[in-house]
């Protein structure tokens, strides 16, 4: 033992190094890691604290009931009115108009799901515009498919 | 923009592990290869390697020094690294980079400690001002070197020495093996990946300390020992034709299967890496070394020293080229194909000045290099006939030098 | 004062520099008991508190999500796509969730696309061959049970709710893309702007406040569907109970929570 005298210091300041680092990660660890996981329990509660984009269902409705009333009859009820217009957060936020929402007429809005695709199930309304336009004797021009469908209750 | 045929997954385009992990990889190689090649002598006494022994430690310990280096450039947010440390994730094997590196750390330093242990107390008699208080620092105010310190010293090395062995094996196999448990990916996803990467790391380092030696000697003017550079060949050779065995075997095993992943995998080799593994990983960089150091593990006595030494420094250099691209194959090859399996995307191309760019990559592979020559300078790489007289245990101190008290 | 460096110490008499290395060794020993014991023990028991909760009465014992895509409804519309990325603020080019087209030939020749994820919906087909069979097919993060992406986090920034939601810690996460690597669907990206890790969070703001996610209320066929199977009569984990449902790669045992009807072969 009396010859292992620099073994014992190199192994002291093992131990010393060793020990800080173990101090040191204790406090370095966060508060409320690994309350349910090894993870960070406060990021659930980060996550959940965002705001909302998208409405509620029925969000729509409490100011804007006749057109709610026509699409819920139609065959556009299952087809959410922020997918036409545009997210509720851009128009109003905590029961205040922010912004206007915008409404687009353009033949492209409905050709986005409408024009013919083979991938599309069969029994889903298509059509090849440039048919459909000839066979109802329209031209195609930006606000055509609105000559003859409703926007919120397209059934002829 | 990446160009792309077929079909990939839309989060496929970007390729996220670049250059940086191709360098963690082959810097962790060098680490471990040559630690391995350090216990040869000190572990299992091949006397030969004598005059490398000293050397491989050193060069293990400055490619580890520079090794973080590469990931903190890669990591989105380095300074948040020392997670890794504070809650590592028991499952990852990633997060057993933090324990595994700096237990591997605590042991090489303590082994070049001791392994200079001699040195370091001459060296401090021998010096002054700074210097001195420097080298009695390094000896941690011991300066034992009686015969039963010297024994102790080298019972305490042999069992460091042998601990290291799977220590640098664990420093680099869990690399492999964290490129081999990504079921995701099925050109990672082997068994024979840690092994793989062990191999071809024991090829690179045995390759570096070929390089380091004979350039070292040719600076300080010294004569190459010829048995050395002959068991350093064999060495070589051997786990040269180990690794290239191994990563043909795993294609050859793909190959042969015809499972999903080898229609991907198959266009890759040919087509998309086709100069980096056809030509730079197998032709040049496994055919011509194996078939250089096969002459001179063969025809040994057919060969003057400085013919042995040309061809041994000529494979060490396209060997240290192989496993860098077998590394990049491994590594940049994975991600070059979408895991849809339909698709490929254009190789990734380092640019200069990037946060992963070869100017970066270069200086981390230098670094270590000029520690090695700094720790030279301090301590003796070398072994010196007078240090060696010295380490056999003379008690006296050299005239001239002042008491060390 | 010199020190014998020989084996002839007096072991009666004790050197001051033997004193103090003694004492040193003492000391640090007590130290290490004393602060490793309780760091050790203490790093699991030190969380006592969350240091914030969730808003309102949401209750995450109470839940456990499971998705539901009938791919032989869906029409390709992008809809989903583009609430997906107005709501949680997606960059461009990167995709929490995207649409794939698959058109194939009567000799099973195999045509797969995703114009930029289809966020603007699909053009028509230019076709030579003759495409016999074709689908629209949704992909998102799978919120498997048995995450891969989980498994290799190395900091614990990934992980999976008592909800069946898997998350990633924007706080935490050191930006590696093992996750990345790991997901065998290619659901995760680093955002180019935080170098987090970032995918499908299944809206957890919106789960937390009773809404459904923003691509199933954009679904304008309701091909996409949210179930909870912790809730008595739901219809979506009853369609997962009855009906024949398959999810991706099986094989790999990663049990993706996303159920898929109408699984064509070809998909993958």
């Amino acid at each position: 033992m009396e010859h292992a005298k620099h073994i014992v210091r190199a192994v002291l300041i093992l131990v010393v190094v060793a020990t800080t680092f173990v101090f040191v990660r204790s406090l370095a660890t966060p508060r409320s890691f690994g309350m349910y996981g090894a993870y960070r329990f406060d990021s659930v509660a980060e996550y959940a604290a965002a705001e909302p984009v998208h409405g509620a269902p029925g969000a729509c409705a409490e100011c804007h009931e006749e057109q709610t009333k026509a699409l819920s009859g139609g065959k556009h009820a299952s087809v959410s009115c922020e997918v036409c217009h545009a997210p509720l957060a851009g128009h109003v936020t905590n029961g205040e108009q922010v912004g206007p929402m915008p409404v687009r007429r353009s033949f492209s809005l409905c050709a986005n799901c409408h024009h013919r695709l083979t991938a599309r199930p069969k029994d889903f309304p298509q059509v090849v515009l440039a048919e459909h336009l000839a066979t109802s004797g329209s031209t195609l021009s930006e606000g055509v498919c609105l000559e003859c469908h409703k926007a919120h209750d397209p059934g002829i | 923009m990446a160009e792309q045929a077929g079909y990939l997954f839309p989060n496929d385009l970007h390729i996220l592990w670049m250059l940086m992990i191709v360098m963690y990889p082959y810097i962790t190689g060098l680490v471990a290869g040559a630690f391995i090649l350090s216990s040869l002598y000190h572990v299992f006494g091949r006397n030969e390697l004598r005059p490398i022994g000293r050397l491989s430690l050193v060069a293990s310990l400055g490619f580890l020094l520079f090794a973080p280096m590469t990931l903190m450039l890669h990591l989105g947010h380095p300074e948040r690294g020392f997670n890794i440390m504070v809650t590592p994730n028991v499952s990852s094997a990633m997060a057993m980079f933090g324990f595994i590196y700096a237990a591997y750390l605590t042991l090489l330093l303590f082994e070049i400690w001791l392994v200079h242990r001699a040195d370091i107390i001459v060296l401090a008699s021998r010096s002054r001002g700074l210097l001195r208080t420097f080298y009695k620092v390094l000896a941690l105010g011991v300066y034992d070197v009686s015969g039963e310190a010297k024994r102790i010293d080298h019972r305490v090395l042999v069992v460091l020495a042998a601990i290291g062995i799977p220590g640098a094996s664990l420093l680099h196999g869990y690399v492999g093996f964290i490129f081999g448990a990504v079921k995701a990916n099925p050109w990672w996803s082997t068994p024979l990946m840690p092994i793989i990467f062990l191999c071809s790391a024991i090829v690179s380092g045995i390759a570096m300390v070929v390089i380091l030696y004979q350039i070292g000697m040719k600076f300080s003017g010294r004569r190459i020992d010829a048995p050395c550079m002959q068991s350093l060949a064999r060495w070589l050779w051997l786990f040269v034709i180990l690794s290239v065995t191994l990563e043909l075997l795993e294609i050859m095993t793909l190959a042969y299967e015809r499972a999903e992943e080898w229609t991907v995998i198959g266009p890759l080799l040919s087509d998309q890496l086709a100069f980096s593994f056809i030509g730079l990983q197998m032709v040049l960089g496994a055919m011509v070394p194996i078939i250089l150091l096969g002459i001179v593990v063969l025809m040994s006595q057919y060969l003057s020293d400085q013919i042995r030494n040309t061809l041994c420094f000529v494979a060490s250099l396209l060997l240290l080229v192989q496993v860098f691209a077998m590394r990049w194959n491994v590594v940049v090859g994975g991600q070059i194909f979408s895991k849809s399996l339909r698709g490929f995307r254009s190789g990734h191309s380092p640019g200069l000045f990037e946060k992963e760019g070869i100017i970066l990559a270069v200086l981390i592979f230098v670094l270590p290099l000029l520690f090695i020559g700094l720790f030279n300078k301090i301590l003796p790489v070398f072994e010196r006939p007078e240090s060696a007289e010295e380490a056999e245990g003379k008690q006296g101190l050299p005239a001239g030098a002042a008491p060390l008290l | 004062m010199t020190q014998a460096s020989s084996s002839h110490s007096l072991p009666s008499r004790c050197t001051r520099r033997e004193f103090i290395e003694r004492g040193a060794c003492a000391l640090g020993a007590g130290v290490a008991v004393l602060v490793i014991g309780p760091a050790a023990v203490g790093s699991g028991s030190t969380a006592t508190q969350p240091t914030a909760t969730a808003p309102g009465a949401y209750d995450w014992t109470k839940h456990k999500y499971v998705y539901v895509i009938d791919t032989r409804k869906c029409i390709g519309c992008g809809a989903c796509v583009r609430a997906c990325t107005r709501e949680n603020d997606v960059p461009p080019h990167y995709f929490r969730t995207w649409v794939e087209r698959y058109q194939v030939s009567r000799t099973g020749d195999v045509n797969v696309e995703s114009p930029n994820g289809a966020m603007d919906g699909f053009e028509p087909e230019v076709t030579g061959d003759d495409v016999t069979k074709a689908f629209f097919f949704p992909k998102l993060c799978c919120h498997c049970t048995n995450t891969p992406c989980v498994q290799l986090c190395p900091v614990g920034a990934s992980y999976r709710t008592l909800d069946g939601v898997v998350l990633v810690d924007q706080k935490r996460c050191i930006g590696c893309g093992y996750c990345v690597q790991g997901c065998p669907y290619g659901t995760r990206f680093i955002h180019p702007v935080t170098h987090t890790a970032s995918k499908c969070t299944l809206c957890y703001h919106r789960l937390t406040r009773g809404l459904t996610t923003a691509c199933v209320q954009a679904c304008p066929v309701g091909a996409r569907m949210l179930g909870d199977t912790k809730k008595v009569g739901d219809r979506v984990a009853e369609i997962i109970a009855t009906e024949r449902v398959q999810v991706l790669q099986p094989e790999l045992l990663t049990e993706p929570n996303c159920y898929y009807l109408g699984f064509s072969r070809e998909a993958r």
